[in-house]
């Protein structure tokens, strides 16, 4: 009892002192006693305004909110009996956030705060989750393996919004990077009640949830109502997440960090969890913020939203890293899902290579207009068009065949370039040479990119070498170096106003503008790293039996998953650098392949790559189309086909069953 | 000269030992079991012994020659392990898991030959399981997917096969079943066979040669006889018990003393 007080007071002196740190910062400097002033002895001078007006509410609304988000996790945590649960990592921050910018782009008038879209948001996401996730016992990786879909879903729906609606969308990137800026107390005035309801009510309901840790059976045999407390637990995580994330925007790690340390330092009871969780997340928060502006100078801005993340990133990977020694490498195999009848394989290649002919015909023909004469009609075909399908057609099969031999290798359907993290550095990569390198032109880019991916798929190997690469450690190893090159790419744009369009266009994932030199890149790729995939889809067979027995009828399982690892990235970086970060392929297609062929690896594949090069073509003549002489970039095409057949896919997949 | 021992052995993970320095060999065409308390290292033993677990110290000899210098996939022609529960993604057939077994002997276009086939359908025979060749493994009772399993390791091959708990899990109908077919590979194909089971009575059974491990080392091996002893029981389990004859076979049977039933307790014996 007594260290727990110990605790709280000690973050109190903290935040205290980073609140004063926090006060100071800015584009004027302010003394303390001009801080004191302007709280108790207020003179209507300009500092004194300042103060009251845009630095205060900055603080205050930071200590809420970090608080909030805190005992959000802690909520979330125990609830669901996850580790690694919070707002975040389930997906409820970016539903919050696709609701809040769906509203806006709508109702481009309101100058409110957008609570309830952001309470909508964030209750169909925390649902979805939770349906997702259940499956049997409600295991905490698949839930937040289907949080971190649930989240890749969402931003890509909210960056179509963004690139469809620039003009009524623009305002939202700054907060959508979670930010504290402040003009007025509204903010404050709005969330206070709203999160000083949820700490009581969780104050409240602390007793029964500690009961709830000793399992529903139990729990329940002590007459607890368990669905209740569990529901109502969880509605008040939602509560107080939405009305932090309608106020300064979807801000990661908070929920997740501030829990971890308490949990550490050794309090155990949910009260006092819940109490020194809500400081210690306001410390981060401050912290982070004051952090963030300490590296800024006058009007320049960078989001706290990023900044956590860079902080909470590394510490979600040192998580992974500490509990990764204890985490034996499964030897279980790969656990798919196939259809009940298998369709002819040979039909199948000649079915599927026929719809691809007749789409590179039709998208050949269209454009959106017609051509009067056809010598201007021979030259955009020959120039502009045929490059450009060949590409799509190629970096599909490219991004298809990586997620393949991702998931096999790492024994997770889930596994593809954008989920473990190598997208989200080939991002990076680009748009550091769009902006910094001057004259960058497309193979700069595509270079930097590719340099960027590797890097990513370094970092998240090494660290998850540890465990033997276990798949849930790469998957949390994943998710934390996402977080850091999102919030990194996030900075850069934000802080930068030159190419702002171009560079989400090429986050989004563009066929547009592709030329011969990155269809020769692809079909070298292909027909160099295709295969020896296809020779090590023999040994994929085995490995897929699990470790144990591929090694007892023969396989060298570390080497074929290493080579396969890295053939698998080669790939996912060559394609990502020439497309930008089209998402959802390489987990689309695997996931029809073996639904439609079976388990053999040679026969997927082949499928994969077909299917993968249909998509993604079929994307490029559809975005080209529906809103000419504007442009959809395929790759939020394919998230908007592909992000429902995903949650299906999730869906149906939680009711397998070891 | 085909022969398996272990020269030396210390086997365990990370920072634990389980076996200490244990020199073992397996007798040839033979069935033997090992037995011991939960967290002995039976199952550690098997698996170092198929090269699924690298000895901290001293080798496995397979034919003579360290199994840790020789080529996986000439090993897997020699030596079959079936794991402890092994799953499976649920599309795969019945005949695609057996053909799993003709691994080691295909080359690069991964395309079955008439031997293979030969080896498969041979399988599948023996293990009963002709007539399931092309439903899926998760349409099957559990002690039908033991059969599966074991058809694998059988088109393998080999001459040698481990067994990690082959019956675990399964009613006792399956049990008898699995370990019949186990028995028949061995009387009648000569197939040496090593393996970990838990319940004794069938162990004393069904061995040629038993293995019982304790405190790291081997305690005691030789016929069932030798080895299912009352003082062996009370030793290696900490249990008293009585042992008579199996009415049926005439092998060593465990009666075990229940310390709450007072009339038949060794006290209220000795009163």
């Amino acid at each position: 009892m007594l260290m727990n007080k110990r605790i709280v007071v000690l973050g109190l002196v903290i935040l205290a002192v980073l609140s004063l740190i926090h006060i100071k910062q800015g584009s004027v400097d302010l003394s303390v006693r001009t801080i004191v002033g302007a709280i108790f002895k207020y003179d209507q001078s300009v500092e004194h305004d300042l103060i009251r007006d845009l630095r205060l509410p900055r603080l205050v609304i930071g200590i809420i909110a970090g608080g909030s988000l805190a005992i959000s996790g802690v909520l979330f945590q125990s609830l669901m009996r996850n580790p690694l649960a919070s707002a975040s990592t389930l997906g409820v921050s970016a539903g919050s956030y696709f609701s809040v910018v769906l509203f806006s782009v709508f109702f481009s008038g309101f100058r409110g705060i957008p609570f309830f879209p952001a309470l909508v948001g964030a209750l169909i996401a925390a649902i979805v989750v939770l349906i997702l996730g259940r499956g049997r016992g409600a295991d905490p990786v698949r839930m937040t393996l289907a949080g971190v879909a649930l989240s890749l879903v969402f931003s890509s729906m909210t960056s179509a919004l963004q690139l469809l609606f620039e003009h009524e969308s623009k305002g939202l990137f700054l907060w959508g990077a979670g930010s504290l800026v402040q003009n007025s107390w509204r903010g404050v005035k709005f969330a206070l009640p709203l999160v000083l309801v949820c700490l009581a009510f969780s104050l409240i309901i602390s007793r029964k949830i500690d009961i709830m840790q000793l399992g529903d059976d139990t729990a329940s045999s002590l007459g607890l109502n368990v669905v209740l407390y569990r529901y109502i637990g969880i509605g008040i995580g939602i509560l107080a997440t939405s009305s932090v994330v309608a106020v300064v925007g979807p801000i990661a790690f908070v929920g997740i960090v501030a829990p971890h340390i308490v949990k550490r330092l050794g309090v155990k009871k949910t009260r006092e969890i819940l109490v020194s969780s809500f400081v210690l997340g306001a410390v981060v928060l401050v912290g982070a913020d004051a952090l963030a502006r300490a590296f800024t100078s006058g009007s320049y801005e960078l989001p706290v939203g990023a900044f956590t993340a860079i902080i909470g990133g590394p510490w979600l990977i040192y998580l992974a890293f500490k509990t990764g020694k204890n985490m034996g490498n499964s030897s279980y195999g790969l656990l798919v899902q196939t259809g009940k009848k298998r369709l002819a394989y040979k039909a199948l290649v000649i079915g599927l290579c026929l719809v691809i002919l007749l789409v590179f015909v039709l998208s050949l023909g269209n454009g959106g207009s017609s051509f009067l004469r056809s010598a201007t009609r021979d030259f955009v075909i020959a120039r502009i068009r045929l490059p450009r399908i060949v590409t799509a057609l190629l970096a599909g099969i490219v991004l298809a065949i990586s997620g393949f031999l991702l998931q096999t290798v790492l024994n997770n359907t889930l596994a593809d370039p954008s989920t473990l993290g190598v997208t989200p550095g080939a991002a990076l990569g680009a748009l550091v040479a769009i902006y910094f390198l001057k004259g960058s032109t497309s193979l700069t880019i595509s270079i930097s990119a590719f340099i960027g991916a590797l890097a990513a798929a370094a970092v998240i190997f090494i660290i998850s070498k540890r465990s033997k690469y276990n798949p849930i450690m790469l998957i949390l190893v994943g998710m934390a170096v996402t977080a850091i090159c999102d919030a990194a790419v996030n900075i850069i744009v934000i802080n930068t106003t030159v190419g702002k369009s171009a560079s989400l266009v090429w986050l989004a994932g563009s066929t547009y503008g592709r030329n011969w030199t990155n269809v020769m890149t692809l079909l070298v790729a292909i027909l160099t790293l295709g295969p020896i995939a296809w020779l090590l889809c023999r040994n994929l067979d085995a490995v897929m039996l699990g470790q144990d027995i591929a090694t007892a009828i023969g396989t060298n399982v570390q080497r074929i998953r290493l080579l396969s690892s890295l053939v698998g990235i080669l790939l996912a970086a060559i394609g990502v650098a020439t497309v930008g970060t089209v998402g959802f392929i390489g987990l689309l297609a695997p996931h029809m392949a073996r639904f439609l062929t079976g388990i053999k690896h040679r026969k997927n594949l082949v499928v994969t790559g077909l299917l993968g090069g249909l998509l993604l073509m079929t994307a490029d003549l559809i975005g080209r189309v529906v809103i000419y002489p504007s442009e959809i970039p395929s790759g939020l095409v394919v998230s908007i086909i592909g992000a429902p057949y995903f949650l299906w896919l999730l869906y149906s997949t939680s009711k397998l069953k070891r | 000269m085909k022969n398996i021992r272990g020269s030396k052995l210390t086997l365990g993970y990370e920072n634990t030992v389980i076996i200490d320095g244990v020199s073992i060999e397996f007798p040839m065409n033979k069935i033997t079991i090992l037995i011991g308390a939960n967290g002995c290292g039976k199952s550690t033993m098997v698996r170092s012994f198929a090269r699924l677990l690298k000895p901290m110290e001293g080798q496995v000899l397979l034919n003579g020659r360290n199994i840790s210098t020789m080529v996986n996939k000439d090993i897997s022609k020699e030596l079959a392990i079936l794991p402890q529960n092994p799953i499976v993604a649920g599309g795969i057939t019945v005949k695609e898991l057996v053909e799993m077994g003709r691994f080691p002997y295909q080359n690069w276009q991964n395309k079955l030959k008439a031997e293979d086939k030969e080896m498969v359908e041979k399988a599948l025979k023996d293990t009963n399981m002709l007539e399931f060749k092309d439903r899926r493994l998760d349409s099957l009772s559990g002690g039908q997917k033991q059969r599966v399993w074991i058809a694998m390791v059988l088109a393998q091959g080999t001459d040698i096969i481990l067994l990690d708990e082959p019956t675990t899990f399964l009613d006792v109908t399956y049990q008898i079943e699995i370990l019949d077919l186990i028995y028949k590979l061995n009387r009648e194909e000569g197939k040496t066979i090593v393996m970990v089971l838990h319940d004794l009575n069938l162990s004393s059974r069904y061995a040629d040669h038993m293995i019982a491990l304790k405190d790291k080392r081997v305690y005691r091996q030789g016929t069932p006889d030798q080895v299912v002893t009352k003082d062996l029981i009370k030793d290696v389990f900490g249990m008293d018990c009585e042992i008579i004859k199996d009415p049926l076979y005439k092998t060593p049977m465990l009666v075990p003393y229940s310390q709450a039933i007072w009339s038949s307790s060794p006290a209220s014996q000795a009163i």
